[in-house]
């Protein structure tokens, strides 16, 4: 396994923390639309647990293909990614200017952005990604693939098939395990007999990375990139798995258990001294990359995005497409189709 | 409760079986398992034991071929049941998947049908004319084709006999319908005068529908003309009024319409053809000559009439005395709602008179009563100049309509049957024949 | 004409859409050595870039098909036996059917499925199921079983081309029916039914090998019976619209298809048909199905399956 370093450029590390910031606002404002009923569907708060997901997505290019994690709806990663982040409210609020036309509740897609949506079948991600790593082989323009996933998704046969075939094929694939420790209540200790679930892609000859502080935004980014860098240049395949902590329950209304018990009261208290804006922020003053008046300006930023987002989704109508309407949208036609 | 016992399938290739014996009686309580009847099938005879049990009403005849599913017999739980009044005609829900049961009454005649028609004079002027138009009661069966085609025409499904599975009446049987019996209901005409100016609303149903039905379908599809011709009445007239004067030992007051029959009589013995039917693509000359006479009876308002044609049965083997008394009381049963299905079956020719009624030397182009190819009309005589061995003498003068189905008769056979009528009309001698 | 077996006749619209096209590819297990003929040596011809093997993965064999579909690739994904598509029913019948439209009818996922099935080969329930009634459940895929080699190749032919995923699991029993198959690349409508046979007494809806059975019942009543043959081709959606212009003439339907008898393709036509054309029906719906056990292998197949005897007795029954 060849070793690649990155040291972060202050650039680099200002775009991690300004999607960290956005990241976790857009967490806090989606979690209290939740609870004020102005989201559709469910939500699964990602809150505590997004510097895996900004460090996924901050690097890519328009043309890499990214399956965010479902975790907070993937806004983390694709925001990272430079998605327009006002159809993702619209959608969440079941408006048909949502990016899916009001149709995918929280299963977003970009095409444009190749974004191809999320699902509710934990390790779905696998099935696609594995096209997507084919194609980006083939089209050889250097293209690369974020596959990203929790730990239940290690669990599923898909995730051992997609490992297989991308390592078969040295696929230009980053899986990207964010490991929280939790399915819903399941904690991964039982679930699984290893102490890391790494262990499963080193088995198939897939190079491994172990995260061990994943709240921490700049670790995560210095152990992705390589891995990005190593896709993108035709050495296959790599395994992270970055350890992070999930502050909230696994989707809001939920009981927040351990196994089947409830966390306990310690847990929280030293879980939000380990919240990633926290540990990003006092890195950041530690190693004087900005000043504090730049900091609170991304934070003012971020806030202003947010509110715009929240103000478009509000002021979008709600639209009932008829049946018939609906029903000739069900196929794709043979022309006026761009892949 | 009740369960019907329908024709068993008892092999794959076997549509429908004939019910050879019947082991047990009408009536019998009848244990589950106990041999019941004996099915023979092209292939072979089974003898099949009962699925049910209880006290078992027989409805299909020993030697009837049934399609499988068709309703053969009910068991009834009690005898109380078995013997309730309808019990067997009444409609059961079949224990056999409905499409396989027919209609219960498909043949009956309409004095069995208690929900369309409740009483006997209904009854039979349902039957009016003949009662070769069965009426369905009960359940219905017809196929959804069926039913909006019946619809669309003004049919009535309950009219028809259903030739389909289990009795339905599919498509065919409306065709077939339409074809002999097209629309007696006129077609609206959209608004018309205002409601207040309408004396009375007649609806076209039972007798008034049966008469517009029965004589559409004969002017649809026969081939018929009318023919006239007036005879001089004066010797027959004469005769009679010796006959009248032995009115006590005759023990009947001669009618004329009676000396007409005999007149008809001689006439079908010299042109037989002129006392035959046409059923079913065949034309049928009859040896035995049963008169259809025409009888106008009370309508269902004070405005209309009703029209009944009772048989006189063998009028040729009856003497005129005989057959005047016979005539007399077929039209008095006529009249008093009293005939039967039986009254209004097989005529071979018709006798249909207007005299009384019509204006003196009327003549009209009467409706054929099918199926009979010969309709005799005779109207009001009339008293007319009339040339008597060569000097003009003021005669009674009958005038005498016919209508013939060019089908059976062509001119030669229809014209010299009226000649010979003519002749026995104006030389009553040869009435004794 | 040239005459092709049916098999053939599939390979022969793979092999020209290759040709044609450089997106698509092949991919599935052991198709290089081609397990049956309709990729037979393709490989010599296309190379192992655009013959593609794979371990018996199926979510991730058909997920190199989906994933690369919605990246402008058209692949087909050949999953050998039919059924074992079932393995990844949700992958390749609802997350596949419900990509497009759910996610805005944006970008669309070109693929084509296939597999062989066929009762009447004593392989029993895991060879032989027919999933068509399955897959036709499942909103956006298309699913057509084409049932003559003339129209294995233009229904291939235009299946690749499609910008929809594409479900076709062929039958064996008529895999080496032979037919007139025009040399050159044609294609034919995806949701279309085909009238094989004209007539005037009853409509039958048959497929695969029913359709032989059902064409060789309307040779055998053509004296007493005339019977409209009519291959329903497309299962997902229905042409509903050919299949009630010929009702309107015949007024009887019997409807053959080898899937089980409840909730597949002949039940869905039966209450389509009392709902749009009850008026037009003269006597009962008949559907002539599998009964509803699993296929037992060895020789009860032979009895249990719709055959020419059932046709028949069931287009009689009909038109008694």
């Amino acid at each position: 396994m060849t070793e690649i370093t990155v040291t972060l450029t202050k650039e680099q590390r200002i775009t991690l923390f300004r999607n960290l910031v956005r990241a976790d606002k857009f967490g806090k404002m989606m979690y209290s639309r939740m609870m004020q009923g102005k989201l559709i569907g469910f939500y699964h708060p990602a809150e505590g647990a997004i510097a895996p997901g900004v460090a996924a997505g901050s690097f890519l290019t328009n043309d890499d293909i990214l399956f965010p994690h479902h975790r907070g709806h993937g806004i983390t990663h694709m925001l990272s990614k430079g998605i327009d982040i006002e159809p993702y409210i619209a959608e969440h609020a079941g408006k048909s200017t949502g990016c899916c036309e009001g149709r995918a509740a929280w299963h977003y897609a970009y095409p444009d952005n190749n974004v191809f949506g999320t699902t509710a079948y934990i390790g779905h991600n696998f099935v696609p990604c594995t096209g997507f790593g084919w194609a980006a082989k083939r089209n050889n323009r250097g293209q690369i693939v974020m596959n990203c996933f929790g730990d239940g998704a290690m669990g599923t046969g898909r995730s051992h098939e997609g490992l297989l075939l991308s390592s078969n094929w040295q696929l230009p694939i980053v899986h990207f395990c964010e490991n929280n420790g939790f399915a819903i209540f399941a904690e991964v200790e039982e679930m699984h007999p290893t102490a890391h679930l790494s262990t499963i892609a080193e088995g198939l000859n897939i190079p491994t990375t172990i995260v061990e502080d994943g709240q921490d935004v700049f670790a995560v980014a210095e152990a992705v990139m390589p891995a990005i860098e190593r896709a993108r240049s035709g050495g296959g395949p790599t395994f992270i798995e970055a350890k992070c902590l999930r502050f909230k329950e696994h989707d809001i209304g939920n009981r927040d258990l351990r196994g089947w018990k409830p966390r306990e009261q310690d847990e929280y208290d030293a879980m939000l001294k380990r919240d990633p804006v926290l540990v990003a922020t006092e890195r950041a003053r530690a190693e004087s990359l900005f000043t504090d008046g730049e900091i609170e300006k991304i934070h003012e930023d971020a806030e202003q995005e947010v509110a715009r987002a929240v103000k478009f989704a509000d002021d979008s109508p709600v639209e009932s497409p008829t049946e018939a309407e609906l029903m000739a949208t069900l196929y794709a036609p043979r022309d006026g189709v761009s892949f | 409760m009740s369960t019907d016992y329908v024709m068993p399938k008892l092999a794959m290739a076997m549509n429908e079986g004939t019910v050879a014996e019947w082991l047990v009686s009408d009536g019998d309580f009848v244990q589950r398992g106990e041999l019941l009847l004996t099915v023979e099938t092209e292939k072979t005879a089974y003898e099949v034991e009962a699925p049910d049990s209880g006290f078992f009403r027989i409805l299909v005849g020993a030697g009837e071929t049934r399609d499988c599913g068709t309703v053969l017999g009910v068991f009834y739980e009690s005898v109380e049941a078995l013997t309730a009044p309808n019990a067997d005609s009444q409609s059961q829900t079949p224990s056999a998947p409905a499409a396989d049961t027919p209609p219960r009454d498909t043949n009956a005649t309409v004095s069995a049908g208690r929900d369309t028609v409740p009483d006997k004079a209904t009854a039979a002027q349902n039957n009016v004319v003949t009662s070769s138009v069965p009426v369905t009661t009960g359940r219905l069966k017809a196929s959804p084709l069926a039913k909006r085609m019946a619809k669309d025409a003004g049919l009535d499904l309950h009219r028809m006999t259903g030739t389909g599975p289990g009795g339905r009446i599919v498509k065919r049987d409306v065709e077939a319908q339409l074809r002999s019996q097209p629309h007696i209901r006129p077609q609206s005409i959209g608004a018309t005068a205002n409601q207040e100016d309408v004396l009375a609303t007649i609806p076209i149903t039972g007798m008034r529908h049966a008469i517009a039905s029965r004589l559409i379908e004969s002017l649809q599809t026969t081939a018929q003309l009318s023919s006239f011709w007036e005879s001089n009445l004066s010797r027959l007239l004469e005769v009679r009024r010796q006959l009248v004067a032995k009115e006590e030992e005759l023990g009947t007051r001669i009618s004329v319409n009676a000396m007409l029959v005999k007149a008809m009589i001689y006439g079908i013995r010299r042109v037989p053809i002129a006392n035959s039917c046409v059923v079913d693509d065949q034309i049928r000359i009859h040896r035995d000559v049963h008169v259809g006479v025409a009888v106008s009876v009370p309508g269902s308002t004070e405005y209309d009439s009703g029209l009944l044609v009772p048989v006189l049965r063998h009028a040729d083997k009856l003497g005129l005395a005989e057959l005047d008394l016979a005539m007399k009381a077929l039209v008095q049963k006529a009249k008093d709602g009293a005939c039967t299905a039986d009254d209004f079956t097989g005529s071979t020719i018709t006798f249909s008179t207007t005299a009384g009624l019509a204006p003196p030397g009327h003549r009209s182009t009467p409706v054929l009563n099918l199926p009979n190819a010969m309709l005799v009309g005779p109207s009001t005589p009339k008293d007319k100049p009339w040339a008597v061995e060569g000097e003009i003498k003021i005669q009674t003068v009958l005038p005498v309509s016919v209508t013939f189905d060019h089908r059976a008769l062509d001119g030669d056979p229809a014209v010299r049957f009226m000649n010979a009528m003519h002749e026995a009309i104006e030389n009553p001698n040869l009435l004794l024949l | 004409m040239r005459e092709l077996a049916y098999v053939n006749a599939i390979r022969e619209a793979i092999q020209q859409e290759m040709r044609r096209d450089e997106t698509v590819f092949v991919v599935g297990q052991d198709v290089r050595g081609g397990v049956y003929p309709h990729t037979l040596d393709l490989i010599e011809e296309f190379g192992e870039e655009r013959i593609v093997d794979t371990p018996i993965s199926e979510s991730a064999m058909h997920g190199t098909a989906f994933g690369s579909a919605l990246q402008g690739y058209r692949p087909i994904v050949d999953f050998m036996f039919a059924s074992t598509a079932m393995t990844v029913f949700t992958e390749t019948a609802i997350m596949t059917g419900q990509q497009y439209f759910l996610h805005g009818s944006k970008r669309p996922v070109p693929l084509v499925m296939t597999g062989a099935w066929g009762i009447g080969k004593r392989t029993a329930n895991d060879h032989a199921m027919p999933i068509h009634g399955y897959y036709s459940r499942a909103p956006g895929l298309r699913v057509v079983i084409p049932s003559t080699p003339y129209d294995a190749k233009g229904i291939f032919t235009a299946a690749i081309r499609d910008n929809n995923p594409v479900m076709i699991p062929w039958c064996t029993g008529i895999m080496m029916l032979k037919g007139d198959v025009p040399e050159e690349s044609y294609e034919l409508p995806l949701d279309k039914a085909s009238v094989k046979r004209a007539g005037s007494d009853v409509t039958v809806l048959a497929n695969s090998e029913q359709l032989q059975f059902a064409l060789k019942v309307a040779d055998k009543l053509s004296d007493e019976i005339s019977m409209e043959v009519i291959d329903p081709i497309s299962f997902s959606p229905i042409d509903m619209e050919t299949i009630l212009s010929s009702l309107e003439k015949t007024n009887r339907i019997v409807i053959v298809d080898e899937d089980w008898e409840s909730g597949g393709f002949a039940a869905t036509v039966s209450a389509r048909i009392v709902e749009q054309a009850f008026d037009l029906l003269d006597a009962p719906i008949q559907r002539v199905c599998f009964p509803n056990m699993p296929i037992p292998g060895g020789y009860m197949e032979d009895y249990l399956r719709p055959n020419p005897e059932k046709i028949e007795s069931a287009v009689r029954y009909v038109c008694a």
